[in-house]
């Protein structure tokens, strides 16, 4: 087995013609947390997308270079099947709103056949929520739904739906973007807690962000990876001027 | 100057005002006319009214039995017939709007909707009741059925195309087939729509009388005979009876109409009310 989760190599992206990303070659190590930094427009998302091969839902999108995944060819495996062991969580919290609380982290769990029987499930969502620090918030109240929840509530919410389908890679696209500071801390940690059990790959235009949580990250710009490597020492001498303006925020 | 924006503002609420209430009048008239001369014939009759078979020309009274079990039994295989495909032409035409055969559905099922019902009727004629020999139920629930295809099929589409494309990112991000993503989300998401849309479909073929002159035939001896004998509808026997020289006659048309207006509003309220919305 491959220490890899994720090999990609010479990894173009044109959508609709456009160059989105180019020649981007990437490594990402199993059971860490791999931060892709960037400023917005830098091709952070596609390349998420690419993962998951979310983006052949993406219109005009052309896709060229290897992008192995778990030991595999994204393009010679089932799509779905693909999805289900690399699930992505999506910058905007997108909970499914006419399922309670506790469907909501059941049902990729059912998908999966993650739990054989009703008191697996009950564990896992139990497991899953907790994982975010979400359990004793909503425990009392597992059978409302999403609208009575704060944004980063949700976010949260959709983090342990992601969590219950046991996935092997979480793809995370700066799902602390649009949320309060407290969530935010709580989602980081969640993160950090995380590591030992699957390999995250989360995108942020945050530099701070990055620093707290990653062990590798990898600089995105212009479509072309910029610089890459351990966390502390991308930050401590960066050795790109790119990286170095992105770091101070004049990027 | 603000005197005059008042008053304009005045001319233009009463022209609006006016206008409005020309456009429900016969409306309200319909209704306050079936509810005088119908709710007569029901008063006086009851529940006979419902179960009774039709009056003889020169008898007092009698009941829409056959037309009221034919329009149910008609109505409701024809949305059997319907919504399934439609259903599914929907979904297709939505998931990949760009493949040929979503575009060409397109046109075709939306151009559908403009045939006249007559017209319809005239093709199941041609194409069931001649080579069964009889007029039927079934032929008239397929006539049915082909008017209520493109009215679901428009709801259906305009129902998939509201759904967030945050909630398809999701499920497709969990690794969620088309078909899963249908069976365990969009349908409990779109549960109001698409029940909406079953239910004006059911209420459009439940009143269409066009689609079932040639083929549905005009039971009265009896209430029902089966799918492959004539039968009867409300809005077939409103037409025959309205037109008819007999006062017996039109007061059974009057009373079927009020009936008919009743399970319209009775349905569409029901359902309303049953089915609540997703608060996002």
């Amino acid at each position: 087995m491959s220490a890899y989760a994720v090999e990609v190599e010479n990894l173009t992206v044109r959508i609709r013609g456009a160059e989105i990303l180019r020649n981007v070659t990437l490594r990402v190590r199993r059971n860490t947390i791999f931060v892709l930094m960037g400023p917005s427009g830098s091709g952070k998302s596609t390349f998420l997308r690419t993962l998951n091969r979310l983006i052949d839902f993406v219109d005009g999108a052309e896709v060229r270079g290897t992008v192995r995944v778990l030991g595999q060819d994204v393009y010679s495996v089932d799509p779905y099947r693909l999805r289900s062991r690399v699930v992505m969580v999506s910058q905007e919290p997108n909970p499914f709103p006419h399922m309670t609380i506790y469907d909501n982290v059941a049902l990729p769990a059912k998908l999966n056949r993650v739990a054989r029987s009703k008191q697996e499930l009950d564990e896992l969502v139990r497991w899953a929520l907790e994982r975010v620090m979400l359990w004793d918030e909503v425990k009392d109240r597992l059978r409302d739904y999403p609208h009575t929840l704060s944004g980063g509530q949700k976010q949260r919410l959709c983090l342990a739906r992601a969590l219950a389908a046991k996935p092997e890679i979480l793809l995370l696209d700066e799902p602390t973007a649009n949320i309060d500071p407290v969530n935010t801390i709580k989602i980081e940690e969640s993160l950090r807690n995380l590591r030992d059990e699957l390999t995250i790959i989360m995108v942020t235009h945050m530099p701070h962000q990055a620093a707290r949580v990653a062990d590798y990250v990898a600089l995105l710009y212009g479509g072309t990876v910029i610089e890459e490597g351990p966390a502390r020492e991308v930050f401590m001498n960066p050795r790109s001027e790119v990286t170095n303006r992105f770091l101070r925020g004049a990027l | 100057m603000y005197r005059s924006r008042v008053l304009k503002n005045y001319l233009v609420l009463a022209l609006v005002t006016a206008t409005s209430l020309i456009s429900v009048a016969p409306l309200a008239s319909i209704i306050y006319t079936a509810l005088v001369e119908g709710g007569r014939v029901l008063l006086e009759l009851g529940v006979r009214f419902l179960v009774e078979l039709p009056p003889t020309p020169l008898s007092p009274a009698g009941g829409i039995a056959p037309a009221l079990v034919g329009s149910l039994v008609a109505s409701t295989l024809a949305l059997l017939i319907a919504v399934p495909p439609s259903f599914a032409l929907a979904y297709f035409v939505t998931e990949f709007p760009k493949h040929l055969v979503s575009k060409v559905c397109e046109v075709v099922v939306r151009s559908f909707m403009g045939v006249p019902s007559i017209v319809i009727s005239m093709f199941v004629y041609y194409v069931l009741v001649v080579p069964m020999g009889t007029q039927s139920v079934l032929a008239g629930s397929v006539a049915l059925s082909l008017v209520a295809l493109p009215y679901a099929y428009v709801y259906f589409t305009s129902a998939f195309r509201s759904i967030p494309s945050s909630i398809r990112e999701a499920a497709m991000a969990l690794g969620m087939s088309r078909l899963r993503a249908l069976v365990y989300v969009y349908v409990g998401l779109l549960r109001r729509p698409l029940t909406t849309g079953i239910l004006v479909t059911y209420l459009k073929v439940f009143g269409d009388t066009a689609p079932l002159l040639f083929t549905m035939g005009f039971l009265t001896n009896t209430i029902f005979v089966g799918l492959l004998q004539p039968g009867n509808a409300l809005p077939l026997l409103i037409f025959v009876y309205a037109l008819s020289p007999y006062e017996a006659f039109h007061r059974v048309a009057w009373g079927a109409t009020l009936v008919l207006l009743a399970i319209y509003l009775a349905l569409f309220t029901v359902a309303r009310g049953l089915v609540r919305g997703v608060k996002l």
